[in-house]
């Protein structure tokens, strides 16, 4: 009896951290993305320059997606920051074409093209990139594309949001597979380099 | 307490939970430090009400005082994940599963507590107190978030009461052994 | 009010029990000394050893040596106790068990792991060898504290359970209630005094280190989760400073009860006694700053707090007690068999020890003492010379036949040999601290090198007496009465 106990206890335990690795929502949902990759929502966007685009229609590249909010007085510039050395970091291994970074805005309404160009400027003078900042056109899109992620945003209490600053992988096929620190960018790059190549050898099995 | 007494608490503490829940897992703090320990202690109540009309639910607690133990104290610490608080705000099923499941664990730990030996009950204590110690501190001085929902502010406050709650807790288990209103012999 | 309850009639269970933590209690002893002498012996040249190992014996030592200091400390209060209350043999056996679980435990962290973190595991050093050993090793090491910790505190708990029964409440055996009423019940015994304020320190002692132990583990596999480094050597300190002062308190019990069979005094509380024992447990819980000291982050509060109630701690219990001494010895005829005399030098040796300990617990002295050997000098007198030899009195005296006369002459010599060994093995220590050789070194410049031979040399000789002791007792062993 008490064995029996024991064990159901310890198995509720080990069920509820992913084997004691995850004591926190997010460090769950991570361990859960990776098993379990999830299949992203497609959402109506508009991009720096007001160009509208799906997110469907970026299949078959590897996305590097995090939130942001331009207001944001505090992470967001950290994350920009990363995202840019990211995509310098790309460029030297020439994965530029087959990968896209979107900063996506959690600020809808305030964030014009306008706003997330002044955003994007404030990193690097060329606009024209694999890195674009956008905003979903539909806010509700957008609020039920995070809610399907896990992706979480709360009032800072002083106007602005605490949120989610992860970089989120999303493969070839339009799921999001790994969910990484936003300032681990060896990480970040080994695991697109890992994707690309199993993209790749894919197609030669098929050719 | 008596048996009124004990009514009276239930009668009006059972709508008050439900009445403030939201209100309640608005902030860390009164989530984690006020919604739970009501929810097992509105158990706790109901257990002691059952016991008196129910003679045999203490035989019952006799027999099973130790999985009736460890339920309590397995569901007890689940329940000090912050993963599980995060979960019980976007989930209704984990939300519907705290509902049920510390009442319970105030229940089973009320049916089980006066068939523990002395020993075991003061490790459990101290063990509290201790848990209360840890887990106030690290609340405290992380530098992150362990919760998605709640912001750091929210969580250093919760770090300061659950510490206030150690000392108050340690100063009743101090003041009842050293001055003690029992007298044997 | 109390009145002595007749000698319970000896179990033959938990006589074996007492013989278990006896027997325990010497090898770990003689084997720590082994480690102590070895780690003289390697400053002084005379074995080399690479300082990796030379940490790993440090570590074991330390923690080898407070251990063990608590055991024999609970098979002494235990052995008294129990004719005043009636405590459950399970538990005594249980807290020997994990005492052994822990050992174990401890010796694969150090030996196999190869940690050599020190006994104190200040954080977050277990979580930061550099490659020396591995977070499972420090792992080890301390959760073995934490399985021995759990072990006394069952103890602890059965202890408290059996005065709440027959006291009412902690305040009572401790007697606070006959100093504020102002009348002193007489044939209160002083081991319920004692043990209430062990009980009482160690078990807030054991809450502290049940925090630390465990968020030590923590930070060892989930690195993120981290804690103020400052805190955690406050809680360690305090739970190691009240562990070690306890088993002096512990042993001091053997003072009280066994003293009045030589001398043909009985050992009564006084209201001095009484006001004493209460004010030590306080003191010993607020005066563990005095081993912070050099920390110039911590409050200045604390600091002035350390050094003034260093001054004062020691005092109330240490003075009461040779006190007591004295007026036993003062124009009796006293029997100087062994035992009265291991009682006698341990009263001397915790009394003396006091001296270097107040010395380096004054600040201004502390910040050029403090890292050098006068302080494991001033710990040493305490342990060596106090603690030890009430644990070996209490031993001659429970294991010599019921109406022994003859004195063995071989271990009397041997009691010679031990003290006038073990002074001058302090005395190395304290000299060598006065001429700044620093502590907690592998290797030492050539000039300190003398002192640590000459170290090497007394300390072998109090490890061969104390070999020598252990052989006498452990053939004696099945004489043991549990109603001495």
């Amino acid at each position: 009896m008490t064995v029996v106990a024991v064990s159901l206890g310890l198995l509720a335990w080990w069920q509820t951290t992913q084997g004691f690795r995850a004591f926190t929502w997010e460090s769950y949902r991570r361990l859960k993305i990776a098993s379990h990759p999830l299949a992203v929502p497609n959402v109506l966007l508009q991009d720096q320059f007001g160009h509208l685009l799906d997110l469907n229609s970026l299949r078959g590249k590897v996305l590097v997606i995090n939130f942001i909010y331009t207001r944001c007085p505090t992470i967001c510039g950290y994350t920009g920051l990363n995202l840019s050395r990211l995509q310098r970091m790309l460029l030297q291994r020439s994965f530029q074409d087959r990968v896209r970074l979107l900063s996506i805005s959690l600020d809808p309404h305030f964030d014009t093209p306008q706003k997330l160009k002044a955003y994007m400027l404030r990193f690097s003078n060329q606009l024209k990139t694999s890195w674009q900042a956008v905003r979903p056109v539909k806010p509700l899109q957008g609020q039920e594309m995070q809610h399907q992620l896990g992706v979480v945003s709360i009032p800072d209490g002083i106007g602005g949001f605490t949120h989610n600053a992860a970089t989120h992988l999303v493969d070839q096929k339009g799921y999001l597979v790994r969910i990484i620190d936003e300032d681990n960018l060896k990480l970040t790059i080994d695991i697109i380099a890992r994707m690309l190549l199993a993209a790749k050898t894919g197609i030669n099995h098929d050719g | 307490m008596t048996d009124n007494f004990r009514q009276a608490m239930f009668v009006m503490l059972v709508p008050v939970i439900i009445i403030s829940h939201h209100w309640l897992e608005t902030s860390m703090t009164s989530h984690m430090a006020v919604q739970l320990p009501l929810l097992v202690f509105v158990g706790a109540l109901f257990a002691g009400l059952l016991q008196t009309y129910s003679p045999r639910l203490v035989v019952f607690g006799q027999r099973y005082r130790i999985s009736l133990l460890l339920y309590s104290l397995f569901t007890i610490s689940l329940w000090m994940l912050p993963r599980l608080l995060d979960a019980a705000l976007y989930q209704s099923s984990i939300a519907f599963l705290k509902w049920l499941s510390l009442p319970l664990a105030g229940i089973s730990l009320v049916l089980c507590w006066r068939h523990l030996p002395f020993v075991l009950r003061g490790i459990l204590h101290l063990e509290l107190l201790a848990t209360l110690l840890r887990l106030g501190w690290l609340y405290l001085i992380a530098p992150q978030r362990y919760c998605v929902s709640y912001g750091i502010n929210d969580q250093q406050q919760l770090g300061h009461v659950l510490l206030g709650y150690a000392a108050v807790y340690g100063l009743f288990l101090a003041s009842s052994v050293l001055l003690g209103g029992r007298r044997a012999n | 009010m109390t009145t002595r309850t007749q000698s319970v009639t000896a179990q033959p269970r938990e006589r074996l029990y007492l013989q278990l933590y006896i027997a325990t209690t010497l090898a770990i002893f003689v084997l720590m000394m082994l480690a102590g002498v070895v780690m003289r012996a390697v400053q002084g040249t005379y074995i080399h050893m690479s300082p990796d190992w030379f940490y790993q014996i440090m570590t074991l030592h330390g923690a080898g040596m407070v251990g063990i200091a608590g055991l024999a400390g609970v098979s002494i209060m235990w052995y008294f106790l129990r004719r005043y209350v009636s405590l459950t043999p399970g538990l005594f056996l249980a807290n020997l068990i994990l005492f052994i679980i822990g050992v174990v435990m401890i010796l694969g962290a150090i030996l196999l792991g190869k940690f050599g973190g020190g006994w104190t595991f200040l954080y977050p050093l277990p979580a930061k060898s550099m490659g020396l050993w591995s977070h499972n090793a420090a792992a080890a090491y301390v959760g073995g504290l934490l399985v021995i910790g759990i072990g006394f505190l069952l103890f602890y708990l059965d202890v408290a359970r059996a005065l709440l029964a027959k006291y009412g409440s902690l305040g009572r055996a401790l007697g606070v209630n006959q100093l504020i009423s102002g009348r002193i019940d007489t044939d209160h015994p002083p081991t319920v005094v004692a043990s209430t304020m062990v009980l009482i320190v160690n078990t807030i002692g054991t809450l502290a280190g049940a925090v630390i132990l465990v968020l030590t583990l923590v930070n060892l596999y989930y690195p993120t989760m981290q804690i103020d480094a400052l805190w955690a050597k406050n809680l360690i300190y305090f739970f190691g400073h009240v562990f070690i002062n306890a088993t002096i308190y512990m042993a001091v019990i053997a003072v009280y009860e066994l003293l009045p069979k030589y001398t043909g005094r009985p050992w009564k509380v006084t209201r001095p006694f009484l006001a004493a024992w209460s004010a030590s447990t306080l003191m010993v819980i607020i005066v563990y700053p005095h081993h912070l000291l050099m920390d110039m982050v911590m409050p200045d509060w604390m600091l002035v707090l350390g050094q003034v109630i260093s001054y004062l701690s020691g005092i109330p219990v240490l003075l009461v007690t040779t006190y007591g001494a004295l007026v036993q010895i003062h124009h009796a005829k006293v029997r100087w068999d062994t035992p009265a005399k291991f009682l006698i030098l341990a009263v001397f040796g915790w009394a003396a020890g006091v001296v270097p300990a107040i010395i380096d617990g004054t600040i201004v002295v502390n910040q050029v003492m403090h890292n050098t050997l006068w302080v494991p000098g001033h710990f040493h007198f305490y342990l060596l010379l106090g603690m030890l030899p009430m644990v070996l009195g209490f031993l001659f005296h429970i294991s010599r036949h019921e109406n022994e006369t003859t004195k063995d002459r071989s271990v009397g010599m041997g009691f010679w040999i031990f003290m006038v060994s073990a002074l001058l093995f302090i005395f190395m220590f304290l000299y060598s601290g006065v001429m700044s050789v620093p502590r907690r070194w592998a290797e030492h410049l050539a000039a300190w090198i003398p002192y640590d031979q000459w170290a090497a040399l007394f300390g072998l000789v109090v490890l061969l007496s104390m070999l020598f002791f252990t052989v006498k007792l452990l053939a004696r062993l099945t004489h043991i009465r549990l109603e001495a």
